[in-house]
């Protein structure tokens, strides 16, 4: 475990495995929208499977929201973001390493939120393999481009407003992709068919990934 | 304005301009030819392509000073950066208003959540926002850094609205201008074309003009 990007990622898990806070809110904060929306909108069976995708992926931007929050609200207390920056470490590595961690986390929660979907509202495609695969494409790339905003809020007076005023246009695509490929998904359609959707979404994960490796330094300056 | 016009070359470049927009404006109300299903919805075209063109290689122009400022640091890619968005948004905002008025009469409703209208508006927004950033965060210099950072993140949904449409075919509606360039006489080729010059003379004009002003206030004010 000598790769400083193994540390770091080591850092946050163990972070995360004392107080559990980032994916606990996650999957609270999931569960009440689930419950919120259910009452919001009619959920008649005809027409649960035309809203649901869209119900579904926006339930985990929020979700993903706060636990971004929360993460990086950790850093702050302790200073520990101002020992990690003065650590001679490249701070793509940072950005990196809260990029995997938050797609993990966002997978722990819809390990925890799909089930709940299925009970609730009857979304029965968590038995196919496509939507997980998608679920980890869609996490990798909402986390990439999370970590960069969130960052900018941290550092920005705006703060958390500035994350989520900023996190949702550009993150829109991303969503308006997971939407329509998971819809195509649930209707057991063949990849070819929205595999456009998907390359999209590979798009702006590799697009994101590579702007946040470059731009991470930058947005951590005092 | 007095002494913008003091140095020679802007004198004549405004003065082209002028007679460009006089000119232009009496060929597309008196000399294009009406399009048969379209009539007098069609002449929007003259505007409303030219505008969009003319954003997007505006905001191409703010994305590469951006990187600029971010490598140089120098107030003077700042200033051309943020001027040139400024006045891709102003762009891109006619371009929002001219499009609902095309399409009222030719799709029977002002707005569709098409690809390129919504991604066009994403954009819009997400320039909102970086220039809410400007204003809000505390130093300037932060300001500049952080809006750089935007403006680079959402030049990533640029490339996107140009393929979105050719690739998202099976929805795609017909767009003014796209189709009636290629299939149409030299005639609407050519007055196209006299409008985009003129357009794109409006664009530098207003450049030019906008970064002389904010030379003078940051002289000033510094």
């Amino acid at each position: 475990m000598t790769s400083p990007l193994l540390i770091l990622i080591k850092k946050e898990l163990n972070q995360e495995l004392r107080n559990k806070d980032s994916i606990l809110s996650m999957a609270v904060f999931g569960l009440s929208i689930i419950l919120i929306f259910s009452f919001a909108f009619d959920m008649s069976e005809t027409n649960v499977n035309s809203i649901l995708p869209g119900l579904i992926w926006l339930t985990f931007m929020f979700t993903f929201i706060i636990g971004l929050s929360r993460n990086f609200t950790r850093e702050k207390e302790g200073m520990g973001i101002s020992l990690l920056l003065t650590s001679p470490i490249d701070r793509g590595y940072i950005f990196l390493s809260k990029t995997i961690v938050f797609t993990i986390y966002l997978f722990i929660s819809q390990l925890c939120l799909f089930p709940l979907f299925y009970l609730f509202l009857g979304f029965s495609a968590i038995t196919y393999w496509q939507l997980w695969a998608l679920s980890l494409l869609v996490n990798w790339a909402i986390s990439a481009l999370g970590v960069v905003i969130s960052g900018l809020g941290f550092r920005s007076k705006m703060g958390d407003v500035l994350t989520a005023l900023l996190f949702f246009p550009l993150a829109s695509p991303v969503l308006i992709s997971a939407v329509k490929s998971t819809s195509a998904i649930s209707r057991g359609i063949k990849f070819e068919l929205y595999s456009f959707w998907c390359m999209l979404i590979l798009s702006f994960a590799v697009g994101f990934t590579v702007l946040g490796m470059f731009l991470f330094d930058y947005i951590m300056e005092e | 304005m007095n002494d913008f016009i003091k140095v020679k070359s802007n004198l004549v470049l405004t003065i082209i301009t002028m007679l460009f927009t006089v000119v232009n404006l009496w060929l597309i109300i008196v000399k294009s030819p009406l399009v048969p299903d379209q009539e007098w919805a069609q002449k929007i075209f003259y505007y409303h392509v030219p505008l969009a063109w003319n954003f997007f290689i505006a905001y191409l122009i703010a994305m590469i000073y951006s990187v600029k400022y971010l490598i140089n640091r120098d107030d003077y890619s700042d200033i051309v950066a943020m001027v040139w968005a400024e006045i891709g948004t102003m762009f891109c905002l006619l371009v929002l208003i001219t499009g609902p008025i095309w399409a009222t009469p030719i799709w029977g409703k002002p707005w569709t959540w098409e690809p390129r209208l919504t991604t066009t508006l994403l954009i819009f927004l997400t320039y909102i926002i970086y220039f809410m950033v400007r204003e809000f965060s505390g130093t300037t210099e932060q300001g500049a850094r952080h809006g750089a950072i935007i403006s680079i993140l959402a030049f990533i949904d640029v490339p996107i609205i140009y393929f979105a449409v050719d690739m998202w075919s099976p929805e795609a509606q017909a767009h003014p201008g796209r189709d009636t360039v290629s299939e149409s006489s030299q005639l609407i080729q050519n007055l196209f074309l006299f409008s985009l010059v003129n357009f794109s003379l409006i664009l530098i004009n207003l450049v030019k003009f906008r970064i002389f002003i904010e030379k003078k206030l940051r002289n000033i004010n510094v």
